[in-house]
């Protein structure tokens, strides 16, 4: 956590968001907030921000509770008697990430070359998160903020919509003719994803 | 009964005992999903979704983490998948999320934040933030995880959600001042 300081000797508020939520680790402000209404104000206000976000959304009934119960058993139930395969309902968007997994295979299976010898993903994320963060530490603008956390979160995709994402423009690679042999492939097919 | 007997009860097949556990975390899975998306019908569709995918995955359950966090994972995941294709879908999809349920505020003549009467338009904020500093942001205040658990969760580390967290209490504090400023 950075610890700049503004022009007056105040803690930023992200120093003072860093000891709300821990005071523990965060930095020691205990004795100019024992001298200073200013940032004890600060301190309330963005005490106040948590507390708000704390707050229950408004909430479905119990009968609309007990509705969906029922469609997760009958879903499941379904699911088990057909073997395990899935029944969620939506299955357009599911789609895509199903045509992701045939068409990885696919393009696996045609690969002349071996891919060449790289860094472990896991390294190559991790300096490059340790990079964004130390960024991210020191922006004082918002464009640079936002674009040190972009950075962060790229990096950080989750699996499925990295997967997706990938196989979408894999696909996007294949001919007409490739592309519809895919789908033809795909059609009918109870995919358990 | 505890969620460990009640999963190893569910994976030999237990409907029933799915159901307690369906029970148990369906208000707080469906509270954190309607926080992530701020529409009710979404969420409500994630929750069934992310119920049903669990019990499908349940024979890949370690019982390393504790069975709502594996469930959180899954479910954050599912509105992560679900946002990412509203925003494929629609240029501004993200921003979808930030109008729905939601009415356009009306001036109002005191938007102290601390009066909690602008919960909606907080909800608007969030909704605007950069998703892993949604994510962080509604499993570390709302959900009250550790940074442990939402890097686990989220597939990041925990430094970058504690960085995502602060950075986020600061920008939401930001545009409430801005907008104080402005009226």
């Amino acid at each position: 956590m950075t610890s700049e300081r503004t022009r007056e000797g105040h803690p930023s508020d992200l120093e003072l968001v860093a000891w709300i939520d821990d005071p523990g680790i965060g930095p020691d402000l205990s004795a100019h907030l024992a001298t200073c209404d200013g940032c004890r104000d600060r301190v309330a206000r963005l005490t106040a921000i948590r507390g708000a976000i704390a707050l229950d959304p408004p909430m479905p009934s119990g009968a609309e509770f007990a509705a969906q119960r029922e469609r997760i058993l009958e879903a499941i139930e379904r699911a088990s008697r057909e073997g395990g395969g899935r029944t969620v309902r939506r299955i357009g968007w599911l789609l895509p990430l199903a045509a992701a997994a045939a068409v990885a295979a696919i393009v696996l299976v045609n690969r002349a070359d071996p891919p060449e010898t790289a860094p472990a993903r896991e390294e190559v994320v991790a300096e490059a998160d340790a990079a964004a963060e130390e960024a991210a530490a020191i922006a004082t603008d918002e464009q640079a903020l936002d674009a040190a956390l972009a950075a962060i979160e790229a990096l950080n995709p989750p699996a499925s919509i990295e997967r997706s994402a990938a196989v979408e423009d894999e696909f996007a690679l294949l001919s007409e003719a490739e592309q519809s042999a895919v789908l033809r492939e795909l059609e009918g097919t109870d995919f358990d994803l | 009964m505890e969620d460990t007997k009640l999963v190893e009860l569910a994976r030999g097949g237990d409907a029933r005992a799915y159901g307690m556990l369906v029970e148990r975390h369906q208000a707080r899975t469906y509270a954190t999903l309607r926080k992530l998306t701020g529409d009710h019908d979404l969420a409500m569709d994630l929750t069934q979704d992310a119920f049903v995918r669990a019990w499908q995955q349940l024979g890949a359950f370690e019982g390393r983490s504790a069975f709502s966090t594996w469930l959180y994972r899954i479910a954050v995941r599912l509105a992560y998948d679900a946002l990412e294709r509203e925003r494929r879908l629609a240029p501004a999809g993200f921003e979808r999320a930030a109008e729905i349920d939601v009415a356009d505020p009306a001036p109002r003549p005191d938007r102290s934040v601390e009066r909690n009467a602008d919960a909606e338009l907080l909800e608007r904020r969030i909704a605007e933030l950069p998703q892993l500093q949604r994510a962080v942001v509604v499993l570390r205040t709302y959900d009250e995880l550790s940074y442990r658990e939402i890097a686990e969760i989220l597939g990041t580390t925990e430094a970058s959600a504690r960085v995502s967290y602060h950075h986020a209490i600061t920008k939401l504090r930001a545009r409430y001042a801005e907008e104080a400023k402005s009226e």
